[in-house]
């Protein structure tokens, strides 16, 4: 009741204080007028009459009123939040104040001489000016507690639990009792002026005696002594919640009720309660911590509110246990600590950084407020000194703490193997600091007679002295002492991969020790806890099932990879667009060599790779970088598909409740780091290979034709399609067989002043995706699936015959002789399909209209992109060159057109040659826009407003995944981008492999004999993506690809022409 | 029954381990009851399978290992009571000014490192440690990716480049364990 009435005038205490702070003027005319009333009413009544003033003796509408009534709850709370933070700044701006103070110290000092003011200014209403009982417990005190529950390190807590329940209840017991009788000790010596009874002063034990959290934590944050001594301290300034509740409202009834109405049941109740409280507290606790993480397993497509179910459910948990009148506190440190595997494993990656820094910063907040007001509570009329009292009371409490600490741990050693050592048991006993919650207790007295009265104030005077005391004097020294007696200090430190997995290892190994003597020890009760854990806790309230029975060696691991990325990024700069693609930008780093993982740092085979980036000479300086993307992308994305597991395919909508955290999701960075490690060690030793062949690069390009053409500004995500996943089918039956014959094949098709273009439908109509807006999703669909949508068009479609030249292919030389007609036939109508389908069906994208149009609902990010075969590209003429081009290898080559990618201010196409593995279970994941690594998308995560293309993989049954957010720009001509003027051909060849007799295909090849990197029966096959133009010169790109006899060794040559075919542009060059 | 008898522990041999484990006269007939509740044949030695015939330690993803490195020294396939307290006594706690040597931050990390080293070659080799890692991390996460683990893994490691963790190198990578805490089993008196 008390606190109900004081809590609602709480706010306007704080006024005439903030009107000192804030607002001189106000503040003088109020204490100019506030003489007789409370500065408070004065205030009230001063805002009321001028408003009424203003409304009615005028009785027209003010054009301005002053609203300090509708405001000045939220504002005075404001304000003094602000306050409070600012204080704090103040006070990190000093490093040497810091150093000798604990923050709590500086806090209250500055609670004191803020309360001096006000004393002085504002007299009156210094009474009321003190922590509130009710705002500390139900708003100051959760945050606090959840956070340590939260970030409780679970394993100490747990190893150490039985001595921290020992500390906590009997210590606690222990303290009560024995600071509660001697006070009523010195009470019957008569040396103390007011008059108490054994349960006043029980009552008053019960409160000082416990050892407070949130001075603990206040003090030991700052001093890093190591965990398990922590824990002891913190752990049981936690949990001796229950065991204070109990006491204080037991010995607070039986004080009411008079010693003599006692009964002996009471005190059985009492005890019976004890359990009570502090098990059922526990319980809802847990009971919550369960259900938020049951309920954040749901939330992946309400990103946003994802922390707010930390915060709220855990509150609740608080509040829950506190209307049966459970230990709030346990409940809330033991939701914390249960939900938090679970939350985290189904909270985003931002989300669990919002849940930690709100969390970090409520706490923050609250231990400011609450300090502070300690301070300010300090500096009041109604103190009662009683020397004597205050005096033995402050000695009892050092005393019995240091007595309670000596007998419990003797006991505790005799069941702990790791024995508390004496220094230790110094520190535990020093670090017992009185806090807030026991202010907050005696405020909660009652106070009906005088008599009652002046106790109370005394109690109060003697509480804030034992809090001052040990928050200064013990709270000062700690560090000191704990420098002098050489503490074990913590460690903290991120596990090392090694460490993790090598202490996971001693964890099971210990378990298993216990199993062999048969001893149930905490090694035991851990194993089975994570065995239950993981056979059903974990399915039941995590989203994904961990796939691994350790996920917390894989967390490590990512962990670390993130980390790497992170520095490598700061290290190195920035992945930034000027600097050129990641893959250039990795060739170029020199440190790479070192950084470099050996050849076994990825599993993949990755020398079967080859990750040649011929400069392609001034013009080839875009060009390259479009290889080098294509090429970084598709490796990483063939080492990561081949370890992914595919991601359950959903559908991304966007909408600003659906944050997109794909590539801050677990699986996504795993290993992406030994990825980049080897890439950049590969590419270092391709660019020493160049160095050292020191050969003169040809470039024949001229340099104004291979600009990316900045003014087309569609942007492109060259979609991976259907297309390869027949022809994957196709070449599964064909091998390749060591080194063949040369082959050379070269498209030299001039576009046609009008090129078509071809379309593939990406698959986003399946996706359902029309209400996405610049999400496309491209997913290649199965096999099965497509040979079935396929067949119609295929068997539709004339067939096609071979032609000589295409009998030169080594593909056909090797696979012919075990490819049964029909296989062959197939595997041509497979490929002829997109054409097929597209004359046939008629398919409205004509030759030269966008695809985006068609797709213009589904995507404002305009993708354009086509595959198709060399008829589908030329309607008409030349068979016999499309047959060359196309129609040999017909699964190799899609033709895509594409718009250059806008990407800070730069255009850029992107080619997409990539190679792929094309094993029966290998995934081809390719992405076809990559500019940035994967870790580098991480790192400019915010940028994915509008674009975000999660790209998807989906073959043969099985789906890959990964998102990338891309920044694109649109311009305003976007719709333009259908020209074919501002089009780029991009070729892309897949190669395929049979997993058992890999053709090498590689991107390019260059001294591919010296370098093991590279395999004699390479091909090269040489890409010449599309030159990137101004808008009124599209470019051809050819694509030769040869056996490497056919080319001078290293030599790459790109075929540039105009679109007109008029001007071609030869650009060789080699490394 | 003969067999049995001859079983019991003489006060002197009770005083014998007593010296060299540094266990109390109590711990080593506790123990000793353990050893032969396990040994199911009552032959006075401890084979492999009365390992695996510990439910808890058949279901260990590490139950094997554990039992290699028990096994360790001794290269016969049976291991006696003596050997068995030997090994029991890597996990005594540490105690402050205990000069015991079986109980040492070394013998305890020995003991780990045992359970890698499959070849008794003194070197955890990367396929050693990928074994390990698909025992602890399941099968569900992909031999490429455990790869990566334990290629970064030796990589932390590995000081003097040679792709396998020594016994010192795995003692630097540990340092900053609290091995002696987490290595240590509370026994009975």
């Amino acid at each position: 009741m008390y606190s109900r009435n004081r809590h609602r005038r709480y706010p306007s205490i704080l006024l005439p204080i903030v009107l000192l702070l804030i607002c001189r003027t106000f503040v003088d005319a109020e204490t100019a007028n506030g003489t007789g009333t409370t500065g408070t009413d004065e205030s009230a009544t001063v805002s009321d009459e001028d408003s009424s003033y203003l409304g009615h003796a005028q009785g027209r509408y003010p054009i301005a009123d002053i609203n300090w009534h509708h405001v000045e709850t939220p504002y005075m709370i404001s304000l003094w939040v602000l306050f409070a933070s600012y204080a704090k700044i103040a006070f990190h701006l000093t490093d040497k104040l810091a150093k000798i103070f604990p923050e709590s110290c500086l806090l209250i000092i500055l609670g004191i001489i803020v309360g001096i003011v006000i004393y002085f200014a504002a007299h009156d209403v210094m009474l009321d000016y003190t922590l509130d009982s009710d705002t500390f417990f139900l708003f100051l005190l959760p945050p606090i507690v959840l956070e340590a529950g939260y970030f409780m390190p679970n394993r100490s807590f747990f190893d150490n639990i039985g001595t921290i329940l020992l500390y906590a209840v009997v210590g606690t017991l222990f303290n009560v009792f024995c600071i509660g009788t001697s006070l009523y000790g010195i009470v019957a010596l008569g040396w103390v002026s007011v008059p108490m009874d054994l349960l006043d002063c029980l009552v008053f034990s019960s409160l000082i005696s416990a050892v407070d959290p949130v001075a603990v934590l206040a003090v030991f944050e700052e001093v890093h002594v190591n965990e398990s001594l922590f824990i002891l301290v913190f752990g049981e300034s936690l949990l001796n919640d229950a065991v204070t509740v109990v006491l204080y409202r037991m010995f607070k009834q039986f004080a009411a009720m008079g010693a003599d109405n006692i009964l002996p049941v009471d005190c059985v109740v009492g005890v019976t309660s004890f359990l009570i409280i502090g098990i059922g507290g526990t319980l809802i606790g847990i009971v919550w911590g369960l259900l938020t993480g049951f309920v954040t397993k749901f939330t992946d497509h309400v990103r946003v509110i994802e922390p707010l179910f930390v915060f709220v459910m855990s509150y609740l948990s608080y509040l829950t246990a506190e209307i049966f009148g459970f230990s709030g506190i346990m409940a809330i440190v033991f939701c914390g600590i249960i939900m938090k595997k679970y939350v985290e494993a189904n909270i985003s990656q931002k989300s669990h950084t919002t849940v930690k820094y709100f969390m970090k910063m409520l706490t923050s907040i609250s231990e400011t407020i609450i300090f502070m007001f300690l301070g300010l509570s300090a500096v009041r009329d109604d103190h009662v000194w009683d020397s004597a009292f205050v005096l033995c009371t402050l000695f009892f409490c050092l005393f019995y703490r240091a007595i309670g600490v000596i007998i419990l741990t003797a006991l505790a050693n005799k069941f702990r193997a790791i024995k508390v050592n004496k220094v230790e048991q110094f520190i535990m006993a020093y670090g017992g600091l009185r806090g807030a919650i026991a202010f907050s207790l005696v405020i909660l007295l009652e106070e009906p007679t005088k008599v009652m009265a002046q106790r109370k104030s005394l109690f109060l005077t003697t509480c804030l002295i034992v809090i001052f005391f040990t928050v200064f004097v013990q709270g000062m020294t700690v560090k000191p002492l704990v420098d002098k007696l050489k503490v074990k200090k913590s460690h903290k430190h991120k596990p090392s991969m090694g460490e993790k997995i090598f202490t996971r290892l001693i964890d099971h190994a210990m378990a298993g020790i216990e199993d062999v003597i048969g001893s149930h020890g905490h090694n035991y009760w851990r194993d089975k806890w994570e065995e239950i854990d993981r056979k059903y806790l974990q399915p039941l309230l995590m989203r994904e099932k961990p796939e691994a029975k350790d996920s917390q060696i894989l967390q490590v691991y990512t962990n670390l990879n993130i980390k790497d990325a992170m520095e490598y990024v700061k290290s190195a700069g920035s992945f930034n667009v000027q600097q050129g693609s990641v893959a250039n930008y990795l060739r170029r780093n020199k440190s790479s060599a070192s950084m470099g993982g050996r050849n076994g740092s990825i599993p993949y085979n990755m020398s079967d790779i080859c990750l040649d980036m011929h400069s392609v000479g001034g013009a080839g300086e875009y060009a390259r970088r479009e290889v080098d993307d294509a090429e970084l992308h598709h490796i990483s994305n063939q080492v990561f598909g081949s370890m992914h597991q595919p991601r359950k395919k959903s559908c991304y909508k966007r909408n600003r409740h659906n944050m997109h955290d794909a590539e801050l999701e677990k699986n996504d960075h795993l290993l992406r780091r030994s990825v980049h490690l080897h890439l950049r060690h590969v590419m270092k030793q391709r660019k020493k290979k160049a160095r050292m062949a020191n050969r003169p690069s040809h470039h024949s390009l001229n340099s104004e034709d291979d600009r990316p053409s900045r003014n087309s500004s569609h942007h492109s995500h060259v979609g991976h399609h259907n297309g390869h996943h027949h022809h994957r089918k196709e070449h599964k039956d064909h091998h390749h067989k060591g080194p063949h014959k040369n082959v050379s094949f070269s498209m030299d098709i001039p576009f046609p002043d009008d090129p078509p273009s071809f379309h593939i439908e990406p698959t986003l109509k399946e996706e359902n995706s029309s209400d996405e807006e610049g999400g496309i999703i491209f997913s290649a669909t199965p096999g099965a699936d497509y040979d079935e949508e396929m067949d119609g068009p295929t068997t539709a479609k004339e067939p096609i015959v071979p032609t000589a030249a295409e009998c030169l292919l080594p593909w056909k030389q090797y696979s012919e002789p075990r490819l049964s007609d029909r296989a062959r036939t197939e595997s041509y109508g497979q490929f002829g399909t997109p054409v097929g389908s597209e004359d046939e069906d008629n398919n409205p994208t004509s030759p030269g209209k966008p695809v985006s149009d068609e797709g213009g609902d589904e995507s404002d990010s305009g993708i354009t992109f086509s595959i198709g075969s060399g008829e589908a590209s030329k309607p008409i003429p030349s068979p016999k060159i499309d047959r060359r081009s196309y129609g040999q290898h017909p699964g190799n080559i899609e033709h895509h057109t594409f718009d250059p990618v806008h990407h800070d201010d730069l255009t850029y196409a992107q080619p997409h040659g990539e190679i792929i593995e094309d094993d029966d279970h290998a995934i081809p994941a390719f992405h076809n826009y990559h500019h940035h690594s994967d870790a580098d998308a991480d790192v400019e995560d915010e940028d994915d407003d509008k674009d975000d293309v999660d790209h998807r993989h989906q073959s043969g049954g099985r789906k890959h995944r990964s998102g990338h957010h891309h920044r694109h720009r649109h311009n305003a001509d976007e719709d333009k981008t259908s020209n074919p003027d501002g089009r780029h051909h991009h070729h892309r060849h897949h190669h395929h492999r049979h997993h058992d007799k890999p053709s090498h295909f590689q991107l390019t090849d260059s001294e591919g004999e010296d370098n093991p990197l590279f395999k004699k029966d390479s091909h090269i096959v040489e890409m010449s993506p599309l030159v990137p133009q101004r808008t009124s010169t599209p470019a051809d790109l050819d694509i030769k690809m040869s056996n490497k006899d056919d080319y001078p060794q290293d030599q790459l040559r790109v075929d540039f022409r105009s679109s007109d075919g008029q001007t071609p542009l030869n650009a060789e060059s080699s490394l | 029954m003969g067999s049995r008898s001859s079983l019991l522990l003489r006060d002197e041999e009770i005083e014998e381990i007593r010296r060299t484990t540094g266990f109390s006269h109590n711990q080593i007939i506790r123990l000793y009851h353990r050893f032969n509740s396990l040994d199911k044949s009552n032959n006075g030695f401890l084979s492999r399978e009365d390992f695996l015939r510990i439910p808890e330690l058949a279901i260990n993803p590490l139950g094997d290992r554990i039992i290699h490195a028990f096994f360790g020294e001794t290269h016969d396939s049976t291991l006696n009571f003596k050997q068995y307290v030997k090994v029991l006594a890597t996990f005594r706690p540490v105690k402050d000014g205990s000069d015991n040597r079986l109980n040492s931050r070394e013998e305890k990390l020995k003991f780990a490192f045992k359970m890698y080293d499959v070849d008794h070659n003194d070197k955890i080799s990367r396929e050693e440690l990928l074994l390990v890692l698909q025992m602890m991390v399941g099968a569900n996460i992909s031999e490429e990716q455990l790869g990566c683990i334990a290629d970064r893994t030796i990589q932390e490691a590995d000081n003097d480049n040679d792709g396998l963790i020594s016994f010192e190198e795995f003692q630097k990578a540990m340092e900053r364990t609290d091995v002696e805490q987490k290595m240590s089993i509370r026994f009975l008196h």
